[in-house]
């Protein structure tokens, strides 16, 4: 079965080098000039020159990208302009944040919208479900931003309860391993650390997690009423077994398909919506590093994190395929 | 975050009038939200950045130093000697200075700074200040001298100003620049304990400082961009002081108990830069631009008042600054010049203007409230946001709209500086290109004699104004909310320095 | 003693502006260790009555009189959850969709066996035990659903029901998705169990013939009511309500001479109708009704022992004769006019890494001569609709070839698929996914003439003369399909196809799934049309007795090959193939006339 799913995933390479041709090719023809920008001010106009052809900005099209390309599959992703260090340095500090928040977001996010789907569908046909329709259709419309900031305002400021900035509290030194703090911390046996990151993650996930939770909701909801339709689900009471039982080991299996396709959608979203609430919340991740990239017309920084991007997202496809081969038998090799 | 829902939250904290309860902070940590980064990492000679001077300060030793009313003052530099002619300047260093990492300063470090970096190669922008040094001797491990192309009597203030800050040749020479950048090695009264990028630095007190030691222990800096965020920290006690936040929270945080607000002005001029062609050809459509504006509103409008109208390049207290020279607030003289010109309301002069969003506070917003008022007399400006990167590009190409409008930091005050640098053909900071009034600048970076200087300066100044070659608007101010128990020492140009704080 | 007891069962449907009787007064009544048959049309209730006992009504619909007991409980007040699975079980129609596809067979059983109480250490071997009293291998239990076949996930089905020793077993149609030969088998291991358990059988089925050589007693239903029960040998021996005497004149027999089917005109009223219905529900359509059958609706009477029906004039019953003149002489068939010579397909499955091949069809050849109907017969997966698809020219043949009125069509190009469009049409099995739901009638059966651009007067007068052929009522020009009923649906599918008259048609399994009287109908028009115009039919089937009654030729189809090929009496009287013998013994046997 590895070997099936590893063979189904042999367009991810050549997906990957499209993506990154059309990055390439979008942000050479953008009307900034990096060169000029990574200047200082008194810089004479050949000098400026001088740097562009040190960057290799005067050759064609098509070379910069091979030379590029050719880097990268050697591991080098180049340097900052601005930040004059290695750009897989970089990376390297602020990818796992970003996956840590990700992926707390979406866990808050998928179990909050499997809690809420079974409970929207419990109320089906009951004289709640109006009101329960309504609380999805108000936190849907909600952006994640906004959340931010009544989450900042709430739980920061006026309870005190929860940090909203940075990753760990200013008086506990950070555990240094692979950059996943709370995988560090525990690793480490940093239980304060521990803590602290998990409290710093709690309100930026959380932000992200109610935003992305009611598409989540609505379609398991969907997904669970077509399922009650089967032919099984009725047997299955002509069995005797009791609604809970269908409801939660046969109907969610089954549910469980269009729900996962949509969570892997989200997740590839999520994980570059992570950018405004990095800003918001002060979060060392990759969006915060992409947001004064693009400021700063930072080429070999914001190519990175475009590839990057891709990669991530390439990879939540596949993680997402072998899922549905694990959830659903019928798709197994035979 | 869009502005809407940056109001939003401040609405919102407002409408509690919540107090930030006091933590159980360590009264020997004091935490502090910047608006900033350093840029590029902590190589202090690579970027001339206003605002990470108040970082550098407390790694970093400058040769000079300014007191809090900008007078230069000996640092490392214990003593210095300008020779008559301004083509050499000699200097005594202290000797108990040590690098953070035990070695001790010499002379050798001062030159490997200000002239061994150049000479191998870094990129850095301390090469515009030393521009004219030709060589630095190093005769003996706590004497320099520094011998110049051209006369340069204000080198002491260039060793005061930007980016002035003594690196280790040993250390540097051994790790590399970019090693440095991330593990820095100073001689300043705190050491890098902790650095993540954009996120947060941690400094500790160096016990083993040559001068005063600081009184808080552990200094922590989280780098705060957004303005509402740096607003809730402070409200919710998780910051003991902050700056940049919005005039009106200024107003509001400074009411709430344990906290107090302060708007303090600095040596930043903001202005027009305008250039001296195109739709500014015409003196007097340049003359009734300058008269139609209302520096006084804009002032009460954008800085609560407290930003003092400028009519000339210079601010209140430095020796450039015309005390009894004013530029009107006239907007029927401007409308009478345009007439003159063959303008008016109904066939208004057509030029453009560019802005920065967000570099200054109320930059965007001054710039807009200006287009309204020009308008009103009969000059129609299309305005246009770009980053300040871009202003030197543009300029460079020429390509810089009529006017833009500017915030410009001067540390020392010297008005070489401000004008010097504003209205300086050869520099990239002016899109005023005319040579009669650029020739006049030039001459005055070679005058020796001290008081001729600052009087030609001060004469420089009022011509440029009356000419309509530059258009001073108003001397910036900082906005700083702290909380009651941090003291700290107030600096005439926004330095916010950790050895300067103490709990009380 | 019965184990289960109705009492004048009625069953109500609440609309809006009414109340509509699903089941009027419905008495049966079930001994242990007896096989009740139900029979009925589609829409006569029988599957209500399984929903009745099963608890899992539609919300708009209630119990509103009778009673219903079982072995002391009375169903209609107790909650039944708790005897579901237990002492009441059920066999579904469709087994295949029937199991959980994301579960292994031995999960499912496991949990069925946890419900039955059984501790947790003796599931597997209780497993085991299940399968193997259907004689399957325990190798099914860690196999999903699909990677069973029909039948095998039917023997899982009745494995479980059976587990837990029931009194009672409910068997809705559970054969009428399987194969003729899967079908007999499932049958023999139902009774092999139940005789075993000495368990209740309700045989809820539409084939007469399946339910008289099955069940013990019989019941059959018309329109919500029982029209007739009692034991079988009883029920058959004496004929007793004349609906039962029609459906049983409209099965086509297997053996004897053949005859003339029996077809009932219109079909069996509708919930709505019945409302308004007074006197015998079946009077309209009664061949031996009376003016008072129409006033005046019979009850349930004893006709002799414990055979009853519900009908005024039973006597009349025996007057009901299958139609013995044949009106339809055959002709005889002409030349041929589709020769297929040494046919072959195979399917190529899967990314071209990891390829597949399916022999569908191997090497076949026959043909067809003009006015000749020809039946393929097989099981599913024996490739006869494959070779129906070929023909039309829906898939390509990958080795052999096919000539169609004198011109090779094997290879598709624009002038083969001109030739073919001229001269073969299908006719689909589904005509309710056959046809466009938004489409006119008039538009649909004169799609063929719209796609050659013909104006639209001379289509609208050919519409009409084709739903004059198809004895379709010509009001239903201007509808749309979803207001037609099942056959008459179908008519028109047929109707579409012969709109250009073509000389070959192609019926993949039109009358499967039909009701018998519908089936007959459609039967009957086919042969007349066989007479009135002239073409000739490549009718594709598994069913046995109509390919018996309509076709002049038969090919048995077995795993892609023709096993047998030769004229139909010969063939059914003197099976040569094992398979062909096979294949004729698993159908039940005619009942007597």
């Amino acid at each position: 079965m590895i070997a099936t799913l590893l063979k189904r995933q042999a367009t991810a390479l050549p997906i990957l080098l499209i993506v990154s041709a059309l990055l390439f090719t979008a942000l050479r023809l953008l009307p900034v000039d990096p060169a000029a920008m990574s200047m200082p001010p008194n810089a004479t106009k050949a000098e400026v020159e001088a740097a562009r052809v040190a960057m290799g900005l005067d050759r064609p099209l098509p070379e910069q990208y091979a030379i590029w390309i050719g880097q990268v599959a050697h591991g080098d992703l180049g340097r900052s302009i601005h930040v004059r260090r290695p750009v897989s340095t970089l990376l390297a500090d602020t990818l796992p944040a970003t996956i840590e928040l990700a992926v707390a977001a979406m866990l808050i996010a998928g179990s909050l919208g499997l809690s809420g789907g079974l409970i929207l569908f419990a109320l089906r046909d009951n004289k709640a479900e109006p009101l329960a329709e309504t609380a999805t259709t108000l936190m849907m419309s909600v952006p994640e931003f906004l959340w931010a900031l009544l989450f900042i305002f709430v739980f920061g400021v006026a309870l005190q309860a929860l940090p909203f900035t940075g990753r760990l509290d200013p008086g506990i030194s950070r555990p240094v391993l692979t950059g996943f703090l709370l995988f560090d911390a525990a690793w480490l046996g940093q239980w304060k650390a521990f803590a602290s990151a998990l409290l710093h993650l709690v309100l930026p996930a959380a932000a992200l997690g109610i935003a992305f939770a009611p598409p989540i909701m609505r379609v398991l909801r969907a997904s669970l009423i077509d399922i009650y339709h089967e032919d099984y689900i009725r047997q299955a009471r002509l069995r005797g077994l009791s609604e809970t039982r269908i409801l939660l080991f046969h109907a969610l299996q089954n549910a469980g398909l269009p729900t996962l396709t949509l969570m892997g959608v989200q997740f590839g979203i999520l994980f570059g919506g992570s950018l405004l609430i990095e800003v918001i919340y002060a979060y060392p991740g990759m969006g915060n590093l992409m947001v004064d990239a693009v400021r700063n017309a930072d080429l070999p920084i914001i190519q990175a994190v475009g590839l990057t991007y891709c990669i991530v997202v390439l990879t939540i496809n596949a993680v997402v395929d072998a899922l549905y081969h694990v959830i659903n038998p019928r798709l197994r090799a035979r | 975050m869009t502005a809407l829902s940056r109001r939003g939250l401040f609405g919102l904290l407002a409408a509690t009038g919540l107090p930030a309860i006091a933590q159980a902070q360590d009264a020997d940590t004091a935490t502090i939200g910047w608006p900033s980064d350093v840029a590029g990492g902590w190589d202090p000679n690579v970027r001339f950045a206003p605002d990470a001077q108040s970082l550098l300060k407390m790694v970093f030793d400058q040769p000079m130093d300014q007191d809090p009313s900008l007078k230069l003052i000996p640092h490392i530099v214990t003593a210095w000697k300008m020779a008559p002619d301004a083509l050499s300047l000699e200097l005594t260093f202290r000797d108990d200075v040590r690098f953070h990492n035990g070695d001790k300063l010499t002379s050798a470090d001062f030159a490997y700074t200000f002239m061994g970096r150049l000479k191998a190669g870094h990129k850095l922008d301390i090469a515009n200040s030393m521009r004219s040094v030709a060589d630095i001797e190093t005769p003996s491990p706590t004497t320099a001298i520094m011998r110049f192309k051209t006369p340069s009597p204000t080198m002491p203030v260039w060793l005061a100003f930007l980016g002035s800050y003594i690196v280790p040749k040993a250390y540097m020479e051994q790790v590399g620049p970019e090693a440095f950048a991330q593990k820095p090695v100073g001689t300043g009264p705190y050491k890098l304990l902790e650095y993540q990028m954009n996120a947060r630095i941690v400094l500790e007190r160096n016990d083993a400082y040559w001068g005063p030691k600081p009184k808080l222990k552990r200094i922590v800096v989280e780098i705060i961009k957004d303005p509402s965020a740096r607003v809730a920290g402070i409200q919710s006690g998780q910051l003991d002081l902050t700056v940049n936040v919005p005039v009106r929270e200024v107003a509001r945080l400074k009411a709430l108990p344990g906290l107090t607000g302060e708007l303090n002005p600095i040596q930043r001029v903001v202005l027009l830069q305008v250039r001296n062609d195109e739709g500014f050809t015409d003196r007097n459509v340049r003359l009734a631009a300058h008269h139609a504006i209302d520096k006084k509103a804009l002032s009460q409008a954008f800085y609560g008042g407290a930003a003092v109208p400028l009519s000339a390049p210079a601010t209140p207290g430095t020796p450039g600054f015309l005390e009894d020279y004013t530029f009107t607030y006239d907007p029927k003289l401007a409308a009478e010049l345009l007439a003159k010109s063959g303008y008016s309301v109904d066939k208004p002069a057509k030029i453009r203007m560019a802005t920065t969003n967000g570099t200054f506070p109320s930059d965007f917003d001054m710039a807009r409230a200006i287009v309204a008022m020009w308008k009103k007399v009969g000059i129609e400006a299309e305005l246009e946001v770009i980053e300040i990167s871009k202003y030197f590009e543009l300029n460079r190409g020429n390509k810089l709209p009529e006017a833009t409008l500017y915030g410009f930091d001067n540390a020392t005050g010297d008005p070489e500086i401000y004008a010097g640098y504003l209205l300086n053909p050869k520099l990239p900071f002016s899109p005023w290109k005319d040579p009669v009034l650029g020739e006049k600048v030039l001459a005055l970076f070679n005058v020796a004699d001290e008081a001729q200087r600052i009087a030609g300066w001060r004469a420089l100044n009022k011509e440029a104004a009356e000419t309509g070659a530059t258009m001073p608007l108003l001397q910036s101010v900082q906005t700083l909310v702290r909380k009651q128990s941090l003291n700290f020492t107030k600096y005439g140009n926004g330095w916010i320095l950790g050895q300067t704080f103490s709990r009380g | 003693m019965s184990i289960l007891r109705a009492e004048n069962l009625t069953l109500t449907l609440r609309t809006k502006d009414a109340s509509i009787p699903v089941l009027r007064d419905v008495s049966i009544a079930v001994a242990p260790g007896r096989i009740l048959g139900l029979v009925g049309e589609s829409g006569a209730g029988k599957s209500m009555i399984g929903r009745v006992l099963s608890g899992l009504l539609p919300p708009n619909m209630a119990v509103t009189a009778g009673s219903l007991h079982f072995d002391g409980h009375d169903l209609l007040t107790e909650p039944k959850r708790a005897l579901l699975g237990r002492e009441i079980a059920f066999i579904p129609q469709e087994p295949m969709t029937a199991l959980n596809p994301v579960h292994t067979i031995g999960q499912q059983m496991h949990e069925h066996l946890a419900r039955l109480g059984v501790p947790a250490g003796e599931r597997q071997a209780r497993a085991i035990a299940a399968l193997d009293s259907v004689h399957t291998s325990e190798a099914l239990l860690t196999r999903y659903p699909h990677q069973l076949s029909g039948g095998q996930c039917q023997r899982v089905l009745i494995a479980m029901a059976f587990a837990s020793r029931p009194k009672l077993v409910i068997a809705d149609e559970p054969t009428t998705a399987l194969d003729v030969s899967v079908q007999a088998r499932i049958v023999l291991l139902m009774r092999e169990l139940q005789a075993k358990a000495g368990t209740a059988v309700i045989f809820i089925t539409h084939d007469l013939r399946l339910a008289a050589g099955v069940c013990d007693d019989i019941a059959v239903l018309y329109a919500g009511r029982i029209v007739e029960h009692g034991p079988v040998a009883e029920v058959f021996a004496q004929e007793g309500h004349p609906y039962t005497r029609c459906l049983h004149l409209a099965n086509p027999p297997l053996s004897g001479p053949p005859r003339a089917l029996l077809s009932l005109p219109d079909q069996m009223p509708g919930l709505r109708a019945l409302a308004t219905l007074r006197g015998c529900a079946f009077a309209p359509r009664c061949p031996v009704a009376t003016a008072d059958c129409a006033e005046l609706e019979p009850g349930l009477s004893v006709l002799a022992g414990a055979h009853r029906i519900a009908c005024h004039h039973p006597a009349r019953t025996a007057q009901i004769l299958p139609p013995t003149d044949d009106p339809h002489p055959i002709r005889l068939p002409g030349d041929a006019i589709l020769t297929v010579a040494n046919l072959g397909k195979t399917f190529r499955n899967g990314p071209f890494w990891r390829r597949s091949e399916t022999r569908a069809v191997h090497d076949a050849s026959f043909h067809i001569r003009a006015g000749e109907f020809l039946a393929i017969v097989g099981e599913s997966g024996s490739g006869k609709s494959t070779i129906g698809r070929l023909v039309t020219g829906l898939e390509t043949p990958s080795a052999g070839s096919i000539t169609l009125a004198g011109q090779d069509v094997t290879t598709p190009s624009a002038k083969t698929r001109a030739h073919r469009i001229a001269n073969v049409q299908m006719v689909f099995q589904d005509p309710q996914s056959a046809l466009n739901p938004r489409s006119r009638i008039a538009d649909i059966v004169t799609q063929a003439m719209e796609a050659a651009g013909r104006p639209k007067p001379e289509r609208q007068a050919r519409a009409r003369e084709l739903l004059a052929e198809m004895a379709l009522p010509p009001e239903i020009a201007t509808r749309v399909p979803s207001q037609l009923s099942g056959g008459q649906r179908q008519r028109v599918n047929i109707a579409r196809a012969l709109c250009t008259v073509p000389r070959l048609l192609v019926a993949d399994e039109i009358v499967s799934g039909l009701d018998v009287s519908i089936q007959a109908q459609l039967l009957t028009l086919l042969a007349r049309l066989r007479h009135e115009l002239d073409f000739a039919l490549l009718f594709i089937t598994h069913d046995l007795s109509v390919v018996r009654h309509l076709c002049d030729r038969v090919l048995v189809m077995h795993r892609g090959e023709i096993v047998e090929a030769g004229e139909v009496q010969t063939l059914f009287a003197a099976p040569r193939h094992p398979y062909t013998q096979a294949l004729l013994a698993s159908v039940p046997p005619d009942l007597p006339l």
